[in-house]
């Protein structure tokens, strides 16, 4: 997938940017807060319809404007080239708009351009909170298949739905006719939880066949990484049939929700779901999580990364685009071409980084190179 | 932007309006004020009118001006089979595939707990009773495939199905997270056709 060109308005520090690029590698080069970060932001909110940093929408609007627009137009080898678009605004829920026509469901719209991300933050990923890990294990999915990006969206909804219920004292003059509506509740929780449950352990599986070569290589053959998935009720075995397999754990899924109705409505939140779940990611069989150094940490984040552009290219029959946002100060030279090959070898790729020596002299000469500042792109020559 | 007096109190009025802002509500105004005083009357005496005369239905709890609904006394329609939506232009949707020739029943909204809405705040025992005394064999469950009619359906699915009776929900054909009273004719009849049973 190739972005072919970037339109940003009034998007963070951007007034107005209209910029096409190669094919290949881009380099933007400056200094820190001048908008390079931001600029792979805009990028990746045209596949993800999300913040790279994690941010509410707004904040992704120039500061005191009413809205922001991100705009792109997309080749791809697999389908027809797409153009899409965000707006953001003060005021209103954001719109993604593809060919021009404003989606109802983000479904239409996450995932119809792909993109991989590396940054500095995926290090959190690795050794933060639970939230950190559904949060990656979300937004890549979601690209990958619309009807999870769909099952999200109506899991999130019954699940605040279902907690304000938890929250709410029982009425004291109840009709004999009208029970509890818990029940009902249950069940939406259950069948969505079921279909997210689903394809994150299949995910999960798919993602760690990639990876364990790529972490063998990264680190020289010395650790051995595998990953492992934790729902909060024990799941059945992988079935044959996948109808199987979605009836089992919608089961497993009801069972564990009774064992705990007593609890939940004592603590008034659920306790049970893929809102609660969480990945291990092991070295060498240990949790790097609680017993990795910081550099293995790195190595398993950059597997996790390398791993899951691999799958994409496997799963779609073509190679997502890839941002390298600042991240080879943390890097050694090995793992630093490594990355470089993985990446630009096969991918669209846009590299930000405040040193241009960090980047190895071939990829230098092949690559357009900007220098970011205010806002502004200015073209610099290649080496 | 000054006003005459009674000019910003239409526009003032106006404005209140779903869907009308301060340009449409200026720009309807000035209308307002170029048209004949009759045809001005009119206005004011249809809108007084739908306040005085418009009730719900004993029986279905769709908007009528009678105490029961032209629906709910044609004697054609059959009253085993009833559809149930949420709200009245649901209703008014389903009517148009000329295709249903059961009764409804209106429930006036949907469960949603974050809006403080839970099955005692909708017509549900009305319902219940209906099923009961009218010897009703078959509901169709008509409310809007977003979470909350989801779960609306899903929970009278649970209620009414002990009953003996037929429950069924339309779900082909309707886009998924969108509003019933948008949806074309066509959407609707393959809908009530590709019903389901919960
Ligand atoms: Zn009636």
């Amino acid at each position: 997938m190739i972005l072919r060109s970037l339109i940003l308005r009034q998007f963070r520090n951007y007034e107005v940017l209209e910029q096409s690029f190669t094919p290949a590698l881009t380099v933007l080069l400056g200094a820190n807060a001048q908008g390079k970060t931001s600029l792979l932001e805009g990028i990746y909110l045209l596949a993800t319809g999300k913040s790279l940093r994690g941010c509410p929408d707004v904040e992704m609007i120039r500061w005191d404007m009413p809205a922001g627009v991100v705009g792109g137009y997309v080749l791809r080898e697999k389908a027809h080239d797409v153009e899409l678009e965000v707006v953001l605004s003060q005021t209103a829920r954001k719109s993604l708009v593809v060919n021009t026509v404003r989606t109802t469901r983000a479904m239409e719209f996450v995932g119809q351009f792909k993109v991989v991300a590396f940054s500095s933050a995926d290090l959190e990923t690795i050794r933060g909170e639970p939230s950190r890990r559904r949060r990656f294990l979300d937004l890549e999915i979601s690209q990958l298949s619309p009807s999870y990006c769909h099952a999200l969206g109506c899991y999130r909804k019954i699940l605040e739905q279902r907690n304000r219920l938890l929250k709410q004292p029982y009425p004291g003059n109840r009709h004999p006719l009208i029970e509890d509506s818990l029940g009902a509740w249950d069940d939406q929780l259950r069948t969505y939880g079921s279909r997210l449950i689903e394809r994150r352990r299949q995910f999960i599986q798919q993602l760690e066949t990639f990876a364990q070569p790529i972490h063998q290589t990264l680190s020289g053959g010395k650790e051995q990484f595998a990953l492992s998935y934790h729902p909060t009720f024990r799941l059945p075995p992988p079935a044959e049939g996948e109808a199987d397999d979605h009836e089992a754990i919608g089961e497993a899924f009801r069972r564990a929700q009774e064992s705990v109705r007593e609890e939940e409505r004592r603590r008034q939140v659920s306790l049970i779901g893929p809102h609660r779940d969480d990945m291990t990611l092991l070295v060498n069989g240990r949790d790097v999580r609680v017993f990795g150094s910081q550099g293995q940490q790195r190595t398993a984040a950059l597997s996790l990364r390398l791993a899951e552009v691999a799958l994409m290219e496997d799963l779609t029959g073509e190679a997502p685009a890839c941002l390298l946002d600042d991240v080879f100060s943390e890097l050694d030279a090995g793992r630093r071409a490594h990355l470089f090959d993985v990446t630009t070898e096969r991918c669209q790729t846009f590299i930000s980084t405040t040193d241009l020596t960090l980047l190895p002299g071939p990829v230098r000469r092949h690559a357009s190179l900007f220098e970011v500042q205010e806002g502004t792109l200015q073209p610099l020559r290649s080496e | 932007m000054h006003y005459a007096k009674p000019l910003a109190r239409l526009v003032g009025e106006l404005e209140k309006l779903p869907g009308i802002g301060p340009k449409s509500a200026q720009r309807l105004a000035f209308h307002l004020l170029r048209i004949p005083a009759d045809e001005a009357r009119q206005l004011a005496d249809a809108i007084l009118q739908v306040k005085e005369r418009i009730t719900a239905c004993q029986v279905c709890h769709n908007f009528t001006d009678q105490p029961v609904c032209d629906l709910c006394r044609d004697s054609r329609r059959d009253s085993a089979v009833l559809c149930v939506v949420a709200e009245p232009r649901d209703l008014l949707a389903m009517e148009r595939t000329n295709e249903f020739r059961g009764r409804y029943h209106v429930l006036g909204g949907v469960i949603s707990p974050l809006e403080g809405i839970g099955p005692e705040m909708l017509r549900i025992r009305e319902l219940v009773e209906r099923i009961h005394k009218d010897e009703v064999r078959e509901v169709i469950l008509a409310t809007n495939p977003t979470v909350e009619g989801d779960t609306t359906a899903l929970y009278l699915a649970r209620l009414i199905k002990p009953f003996g009776v037929r429950v069924s929900k339309i779900a082909f054909g309707l886009p998924v997270g969108g509003d019933l009273d948008y949806a074309d004719q066509a959407t609707l009849i393959q809908a009530l056709e590709g019903r389901r049973d919960l």
